[in-house]
């Protein structure tokens, strides 16, 4: 008797604990200020409108998994935090066409790469003319990753990307990085291998 | 007249608009009033929440419309979404003309007066009798540190001032720096680590159902007490009164009309906005990494060069040579420009702190650039930067003269060593002891370097430095004061007088130590 009392409430915690454990069902948005991420959440609910820079997050829920378009504002960088435990996939969003005269916004990537979530660049804006195409866009975050791991100090919670000694490349880091070209007169079909 | 008139949802989507502007103008204008909180330079933007939507109105800052404030009201009013709301805004417009023959006596929140007043001139409120009496700013006193005869603080803080007993080092790692800070042995300067901690909201899923059955809006008056009670705690962290009356109308703007449950209670909900507010404010916007926009110098093999501004007694000299102790770590080469031509001691003040770095760094390339004393400073900064292109070396660090905020022909010489030697960045330093006296401190050096260097764009300060931060225990509100009037990040810290005594700022301890009881 006491024997199927313990299993019981053995079980009753077991099954609180799989319902309350928070599960891994949400993707990010992330992106530097104008690189679409707010059209193509617009995209993906079949809607369009014009945009202005995002204040706060936007947030649905598509096939089960939830949606978070985050703000681009460097200021606002920080909201990220409060998702991430729930994360399974983040969609860093990139202007082609502007990246080369806007290095800087690499050095956020730099940190989301050190978070070890599953990745997808998505090289958005593609339709443009000075659009650069996905390979010459993987190299220059490569180089410009290699430029920024050389200046800075490792020492608290600050991680050392790639090996050293070793010209940085994407393929040294642990996680899984997919790059994507996008553009609005393109589908969003290419999400759904990821949901 | 009116550039731009928008409907916006907080998340970016645009449901209408009716506008002139380019898209850039546009978002940065959104982005100067909305993230960084601050007046825009030439234009003037006003706005009205409701619903969750925001009712934008921009226009240039020659004008004076009287009319704007009415019509975001009318627009607010008579908006659905999805409707098309062109013909019935030219209505609306039609409208106000009209009954801008008519003239009554004006409120004071619709004088011009008002509007020019920070607040007036970002928030349209419905019009109300002005009874906002005990939100004027009062300047709760600040509990003054007592000491005893023997010079000693007589409050229970005493050992936790003594830091001579321990090394400098586990001293420095105690409460008030957090983990992002420690010292190393070799010294260096750690980077900055960015874990804002998440309030968890107070109800678990069972207890939804129960907390929506009892939500309420939250009102003005809900507020009042619980905001005065933010406002004293910010106060007694040495938060600039007026900046703590700011922080606390911008988190209760954002508050009046959530709901909340009466089982989370009003303080956890405050604190939570305030975080957010906090983090956003002393989150920087530009990159604070010096040593790649020094790496990107060399490769154009120019000098870069730094200089360094502040009142007197602040620690510049001490904190200049802690930087270049960085810098000599990170293999560069320096040359230290002596502008201090006026106080006694200054140059050997420097020549001494090269001669222990010489002595500390083995193979380290570092100079003193000097000219004695009486000299133009602007003149022996602009040798100096010639002299580093000359003999190739890596960074120019540039001190200057204490100087106060209000000493006019002092700050029109300091705007001429700026204008014309243009310095890669300009540090103001600061000290972690000042209360008030930042906001003018700043605000008048920035202004100085605006109104004397007669530029179209002129330069203002990059960057901040916080020193004799060991000396204040958790009365960090000085960070906040600095970092939100001038909207630049404060680059480095100061926890001492020796030279490793320099850390990065870390965030989200510094709100932790703001808002922690």
């Amino acid at each position: 008797m006491k024997i199927v009392i313990g299993i019981s409430i053995l079980l009753i915690i077991l099954a609180l604990f799989f319902l309350t454990r928070k599960q891994k069902n949400t993707i990010l948005l992330m992106g530097p200020s104008n690189s679409g991420k707010t059209t193509f959440f617009l995209q993906l609910q079949n809607k369009q409108s014009e945009t202005v820079t995002s204040l706060q997050e936007n947030i649905f829920t598509l096939k089960g998994k939830r949606i978070v378009d985050l703000p681009g504002h460097e200021k606002l960088f920080f909201k990220y935090h409060s998702y991430i435990k729930e994360t399974k996939t983040i969609f860093y969003f990139i202007d082609s066409s502007t990246l080369l005269s806007n290095k800087k916004s690499i050095e956020m990537l730099y940190e989301i790469l050190g978070l070890n979530i599953q990745l997808v660049i998505v090289c958005n804006k593609s339709d443009l003319l000075l659009a650069l195409k996905k390979d010459k866009i993987k190299k220059i975050i490569e180089q410009e990753i290699e430029k920024i791991r050389k200046t800075k100090n490792f020492n608290m919670g600050e991680e050392y990307l790639g090996y050293e000694g070793e010209v940085f490349l994407l393929e040294h880091l642990p996680t899984k990085i997919d790059f994507v070209e996008h553009s609005i007169k393109e589908s969003t079909d290419f999400i759904n291998s990821y949901l | 007249m009116l550039d731009s008139v928008l409907i916006i949802n907080p998340g970016g989507i645009v449901y209408w608009k009716k506008d002139n502007l380019k898209k850039e103008l546009l978002n940065s204008l959104i982005q100067t009033v909305f993230i960084q909180e601050k007046e825009p330079d030439n234009y003037i933007l006003k706005y009205k929440r409701k619903n969750e939507m925001i009712f934008i109105a921009i226009h240039s800052r020659q004008f004076a419309l009287p009319f704007v404030d009415d019509l975001l009201e009318a627009i607010s009013a008579k908006y659905v979404v999805g409707s098309d709301f062109d013909s019935e805004y030219s209505a609306i417009l039609k409208g106000m003309e009209k009954t801008k023959v008519v003239k009554q006596p004006k409120a004071f929140e619709e004088s011009d007066k008002f509007k020019n007043t920070l607040r007036g001139s970002n928030e349209v409120k419905s019009p109300k009798p002005f009874q906002k009496k005990d939100k004027q700013v009062k300047k709760t006193g600040k509990e003054g540190r007592a000491w005893d005869a023997s010079g000693a603080a007589s409050t229970a803080s005493t050992t936790k001032l003594d830091f001579s007993s321990e090394d400098s080092a586990s001293a420095v790692s105690k409460s008030l720096i957090g983990k992002g800070l420690q010292a190393q042995s070799d010294g260096t300067v750690n980077a900055m680590e960015l874990d804002v901690p998440t309030l968890e909201p107070t109800k678990s899923s069972i207890f939804s159902m129960f907390s929506n059955l009892t939500a309420k809006p939250l009102t003005e008056e809900d507020l009042v007490k619980p905001m005065l009670k933010m406002k004293e705690h910010l106060v007694n962290k040495n938060v600039a009164a007026d900046i703590a009356q700011k922080l606390c109308d911008t988190v209760e703007k954002g508050l009046i009309g959530t709901s909340v449950s009466k089982l989370s209670s009003i303080d956890v909900l405050i604190k939570k906005e305030m975080t957010t507010a906090l983090s956003k404010i002393l989150t920087p916007i530009t990159s604070t990494n010096i040593l790649h926009e020094i790496a990107e110098s060399k490769e154009r093999e120019e000098p870069y060069s730094i200089a360094f501004i502040g009142v007197n007694g602040v620690g510049k000299s001490t904190n200049l040579s802690k930087i270049c102790f960085w810098l000599l770590q990170n293999k560069l080469s320096v040359l230290i420009a002596a502008g201090d031509t006026f106080r006694s001691g200054a140059v050997e003040q420097l020549k001494v702190h090269v001669r222990n770095l010489c002595a500390l760094e083995e193979g380290a390339r570092l100079e003193l650039f000097d000219k004695g004393y009486g000299k133009d400073p602007a003149g022996i900064a602009k040798d100096a930067i010639k002299y580093a292109k000359n003999e190739g070396f890596d960074v120019v660090l540039i001190d200057t003269a204490g100087r106060m905020q209000d000493n006019e022909p002092l700050m029109r010489a300091l705007a001429k060593l700026v204008t014309e030697n243009n310095p890669n960045k300009i540090i103001f330093v600061g000290e972690a002891l000042v209360g008030t006296q930042s906001i003018s401190q700043l605000t008048k050096f920035n202004q100085s370097l605006k109104d004397f260097s007669y530029q179209a764009n002129p330069r203002q300060i990059d960057g901040m430095i916080l020193t004799k931060f060991d000396t204040i225990d958790d009365k960090v509100g000085a960070a906040l004061s600095m970092t939100y009037i001038t909207g630049k990040p404060i680059l480095f810290v100061g926890t001492g007088q020796t030279y490793t005594d320099l850390r990065r700022m870390n965030v989200n301890s510094i709100v932790n130590t703001l808002l922690k009881d």
